[in-house]
């Protein structure tokens, strides 16, 4: 097996942020988090990642952010699913 | 100093090899195999260096890359290397080496300086003396910098160059002493892939030090050499020497440096290969065989010349037969003291022995040496290098008594324990534990797929390094585990680490010049923690990065604090564990692979046509086309005019270019673009603004409907990746069930704009199957046609407020269609331009650019560019919401306005701050674009102005780069033609 190097990928912020679907019905401080507001943990962080040197897929990563451990990585449908859920 | 003859049987030097090589200005001889610091202690060099501070001088210390004091600078211009470890330097034929600090001339400078604060500086001395006044600050650093013990920059480009390699292996070990080489040995035969990195010239480690140490029978000298021949025969082995594994990341990914022409002389250098190599190592398993560095104990005066660690003594002695004195004083708190002194009883006159513990060692000792049991030494004497010491008795509970005596000395030998090299497991966050067994920081090696052996874990005798290091090998074969610290001390040392009640001289870092007390006076003043210790005192900065004195400073630390070691800890290990060239962490990445260019395909013509090129991005663009050798601003008014008189032509292949394919294009666009895409035809183009979700402008350029379902949008140069990655995140992030597909198709085709009043005339020239007519092809329409024979786009779309078409053609005929405008248009006089002109031009119509004059804060209302936000979307575009914050609502925000100075010939800087007045010291904004108008004969600029739009008219200020500030007025930022009458061109 070969790798592929971390430079073929680049990071793309939190994952699991909808963008709220009538924007107009928020208030300004709900608009704030969306737009804002972010996890930042120390340890499992659940992230987007674009496989930017190659297919140009995003792509879903539960990263640890002490060590770069990478627990699992998810195709984006299969986390649209699992919003989904959320918001029902 | 002397060189001991005939050579000590474990000696590295071939004494049949003399080398001649130059030490500040002064010709010395040394044999191949030295180092330079070996070489001069042969020659009898004792002072390699002053101190910053106090300007003591101060002589070797450590071994290999622990040495704290003997920096030199090597060699001159391109290949001068700064602050070097002349430990470490590898001697070769007219070695040009020298040392910063023994220059009479700047010691001259150095010692009244200091004189006038105090005899001995206290920690915190540049804070306290030199950070106030504030004001003075800057003069002081550039004196002390110029102070501060190390080389000089390099000025000259490096005339070496660099490279860079990628290794995949099952297993890396890092160290080939004697556990490493066993090690790599057993792993051998196996079938798994091993790379052994070793920083050393000879593979082998201390094994030179140590030479009669035995494994076996044989004495490990011979067991490291036999195992090196037999490693030759695996091809699954790689061994890399002078490579210093310098970086442990994440994931065992270790970088390391490969000195490949260093120790070469610089004449015989291979110019096709690289001076360094940069290893980047991806390892399946990373065993670390790094071994441990001898630690000092701290007595009054211990930075005399002479004074070194035993294992610098013994590396002198056993690896280059050099005898660093004859009346050899050994100062030991564990039973290595004893190995020193068998090893010196061989060939100095007088050896004594000097040790903290009472209980007897495990080591015969030599019957030449004097013992001086429960003893330490309190205080070395002498001027320029150590020529007696004070020892004292101590008492049961280690103090000193009155039993004191002076023995005669030109060389103390200490031995204060050893610290496993745990640097590079630390590099991954995990921190030393005080170990009260091994007496020493030992690595925790908790992260997986990592292991230890040898001296690093505790290992210390060759026998039982070689053994540890074959059970850590086989446990890598067979996927287990057993216990990786020794259980026991080997060397039976006991904590101790400085003399009590001294300190005033009592070195820790020699390098900084910190000492007990200042460690002392730092606590007192309630820099508690080892970290602002560190930061007060200066304790482990500098090029050695703290290796022989960051553990005496925590003991310090502790003692004065009644605290364990424990609970002081170390400070962060970070990388690099010793110095690496800027030059090889650059490796290729240099001058033109720098980073990638990008050429249109009418790079040629343009080269031809005397372009002068800036970059836009990664592209490289046409500047501007000085004819006749005249500079830019010349070179821009002839652009200018004649494009706005007749006809001009630019190559704006660089823009952007995204194929939008699917029933959703026009539902995507109106989601991504702040304006209305439901009612755009076929054959049309529209301007689109593109908002990030803040409302602030990102992008901009004009998209064409190609088909129902078949958009093309064009992107700013510099912008086109990130729109596309911007576009690629909504649709698979957010809007997945959008059917819409995207391609970049930048480099697909090249654009060749004609502009001007005479551009129809060309077109009809240049193609004769579309009508040209301002009835059948109006402004913002796009027609299919043949341009010279090739199938093209035509746009007719401006930047510059004049008539003017875009030909578009696949990529390949760019530069054919490029050349034949500039044939045709020589009947209305063609000028070709670059991007200086077009900016003017733009300028002078008040056509932003996004990332010039907006700066992701900038909202289409405060860009006056409100008419492009639709409020009758159905589906929320991004960035609308943000629209309606109470800040981005806020009506005096800074705006983007024009700027006419009062004096038409001054050109503002842009950045320049613009105020009310002279007196009013309120900045309000900033200048974004400045130029001088050919066409207004004055010049223009637009900027950001606090509640701009209802300033118009008002008089302000703007300041100069020179200080002054000049009166001009806010108004339009559309200078010319602002009733568009000039889109429609000549009849
Ligand atoms: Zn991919």
């Amino acid at each position: 097996m070969s790798y592929l190097e971390e430079e073929d990928y680049s990071y793309a912020g939190e994952a699991l942020i909808a963008r709220p679907s009538i924007p107009e019905e928020v208030s300004d401080e709900d608009w704030g988090d969306y737009l804002f507001m972010r996890k930042n943990p120390k340890g499992k962080h659940i992230e987007q990642w674009q496989h930017s040197s190659g297919c140009r897929k995003f792509f879903v990563v539960e990263r640890s952010t002490i060590d770069n451990t990478i627990y699992s990585s998810h195709k984006m449908c299969e986390t649209q699913n699992r919003l989904n859920n959320e918001k029902s | 100093m002397r060189r001991v003859s005939p050579s000590i049987n474990s000696a590295v030097i071939n004494t049949a090899r003399p080398i001649d090589f130059v030490f500040e200005n002064k010709k010395y001889s040394g044999f191949d195999g030295d180092s330079l610091a070996s070489a001069l202690s042969a020659n009898g060099l004792k002072v390699f260096s002053k101190s910053y501070k106090y300007a003591r001088p101060r002589g070797v210390m450590a071994p290999y890359a622990d040495e704290p004091n003997a920096l030199v600078s090597l060699e001159k211009k391109g290949i001068y290397t700064p602050n070097a470890k002349a430990t470490q330097v590898e001697l070769y034929q007219g070695l040009n080496a020298s040392a910063p600090t023994l220059n009479p001339d700047l010691i001259g400078k150095i010692k009244p300086l200091f004189k006038v604060f105090h005899k001995f500086m206290p920690a915190g001395f540049y804070y306290k003396t030199f950070m106030q006044p504030k004001k003075l600050w800057m003069f002081y650093e550039r004196l002390l910098r110029s102070f501060a013990g190390i080389s000089k920059s390099p000025v000259d480009l490096d005339s070496e160059h660099y490279d860079h390699t990628h290794h995949n292996c099952d297993v890396l070990i890092v160290g080939a002493g004697i556990a490493g080489l066993t090690a790599s040995l057993e792993l051998a035969k196996t079938n798994k892939k091993i790379l052994l990195v070793d920083e050393r010239p000879q593979l082998g480690g201390t094994s030179y030090e140590y030479p009669d140490d035995l494994v076996g029978e044989t004495n490990q000298i011979l067991h490291i050499k036999n195992i090196i021949s037999q490693l030759e025969a695996h091809s699954n082995v790689t061994i890399l020497s002078r490579t210093t594994a310098f970086a442990f990341h994440d994931e065992n990914n270790v970088v390391a440096n490969e000195l490949r022409q260093d120790h070469l002389t610089p004449s015989v250098r291979n110019k096709k290969i690289s001076r360094q190599r940069l290893h980047k190592i991806k390892a399946k398993h990373v065993l670390l065989t790094t071994g441990a560095s001898e630690r000092p104990i701290a007595f009054d005066n211990n930075d005399l010349p002479g004074i070194m660690l035993s294992s610098a003594g013994l590396s002198l002695l056993n690896k280059f037969s050099v005898l660093c004195g004859e009346n050899v004083v050994i100062f030991t708190n564990n039973d290595s003291g004893y190995t020193t002194a068998n090893y010196f009883a061989k060939y100095a006159d007088n050896i004594c022995l000097i040790d903290v513990r009472n209980k007897s060692s495990r080591v015969a000792l030599s019957s030449k040496v004097k013992l001086y049991s429960n003893s330490a030494i309190i205080n070395a004497n002498g001027k320029d290098s150590v020529k007696s010491v004070t020892i004292s008795e101590l008492d049961s509970s280690s103090n000193l008594t009155d039993n004191r005596q002076t023995i005669v000395a030109d060389a103390v030998l200490i031995s204060g324990g050893f610290n496993p090299i745990v640097h590079l497991d630390c590099h991954t966050g995990s921190n030393p534990v005080w170990d009260d067994n091994l007496v020493a920081f030992a690595p925790i090696l908790d992260k997986p797929c990592r292991s230890g052996a040898g001296a690093l874990t505790g290992y210390i005798y060759a026998q039982d390094a070689s053994d540890n290091a074959s059970e850590q090998a086989n446990n890598i074969i067979s996927g287990s585990t057993t216990k990786l610290l020794a259980s026991e001390n080997y060397l039976n040392t006991v904590q101790f680490f400085n003399v009590p009640g001294f300190g005033k001289k009592q070195f820790i870092d020699m390098q900084n010049d910190v000492t007990t007390n200042d460690i002392e006076l730092a606590i007192r003043e309630n820099y508690k923690c080892i970290e602002h210790i560190k930061r007060y005192t200066a304790l482990g900065f500098g090029t050695d990065q703290g290796k022989t004195s960051n553990v005496l400073g925590v003991a310090i630390a502790a003692q004065s604090q009644k605290l364990k070691m424990n609970e002081v800890g170390t400070t962060t290990f970070r990388p690099a564990y010793t110095p690496v060239a800027f030059g090889a962490l650059a490796g290729q990445h240099v001058n033109d692979l720098f980073d990638p260019q990008r050429f249109t395909p009418m790079q040629p013509s343009h080269v031809n046509n005397k372009a002068v090129f800036e970059t836009v991005g990664q592209w490289m663009r046409p500047w501007y086309f000085p004819q006749n050798g005249e500079n830019m601003d010349k070179a821009v008014l002839i652009e200018c005019a004649q494009t706005r008189n007749s006809l001009g032509v630019i190559d704006a292949s660089t823009l952007g270019k995204i194929e939008i394919h699917g029933p959703d294009a026009r539902e995507f666009l109106n989601r991504v673009y702040s304006n209305n895409w439901t009612k755009l035809p076929v054959g049309v183009c529209r301007y689109g603004l593109m908002l990030d979700e803040n409302g602030m402008i990102m992008d901009d350029g004009v998209t064409a409907c190609i088909k129902e379902d078949h958009f093309v949008m064009t992107t700013t140069t510099g912008g086109a990746a990130r729109v596309y990655q911007w576009l690629e995140l909504w649709l698979q992030t957010e809007w997945p069930e959008l059917k819409v597909f995207l391609s970049s198709v930048t480099d697909h085709f090249s654009t060749t704009a004609v502009v001007g009043p005479n551009s129809r005339k060309l077109m009809e020239s240049i193609c004769s199957d579309i009508d040209f007519s301002q009835e059948d092809f109006p402004f913002m329409h796009w027609r299919d046609g043949t341009v010279c024979g090739v199938k093209a786009r035509v746009m007719r779309i401006s930047f510059s407020g004049e008539l003017a078409y875009e030909i578009n053609v696949q990529s390949n005929y760019g530069r054919y269609i490029w050349d034949k405008v500039i044939a045709s248009g020589n009947k209305w006089g063609i000028v070709q331009y670059g991007t200086e002109s077009m900016h003017v031009l733009r300028a002078e119509k008040g056509y932003i650019i996004a990332g010039q004059d907006t700066d992701g804060s900038v909202t289409p209302y405060d860009a006056d560019l409100g008419w492009a936000v639709s409020k009758n979307k159905s589906f929320s575009f991004l960035g609308n919401r943000s629209l309606y914050r109470s800040d981005t609502s806020r009506t005096d925000r800074k705006q983007l306005v024009g700027i006419l100075t009062e004096d038409k010939k001054l050109v503002l800087a842009e950045g320049a701050q613009m105020l009310n007045s002279t007196e009013d010291n309120k900045m309000l904004g900033h200048i974004t674009s400045s130029y001088y108008s050919p066409t207004l004969k004055r010049s223009i600029a637009m900027g950001l102005v606090r509640d701009g739009l209802n300033r118009k008219g008002d008089k302000i200020v703007v300041s100069t780069a020179k200080g002054d500030k000049v009166n001009a007025t806010i108004g339009s930022y559309v200078f010319f033609d602002p009733k568009g009458l000039k889109m429609n061109g000549n009849k």
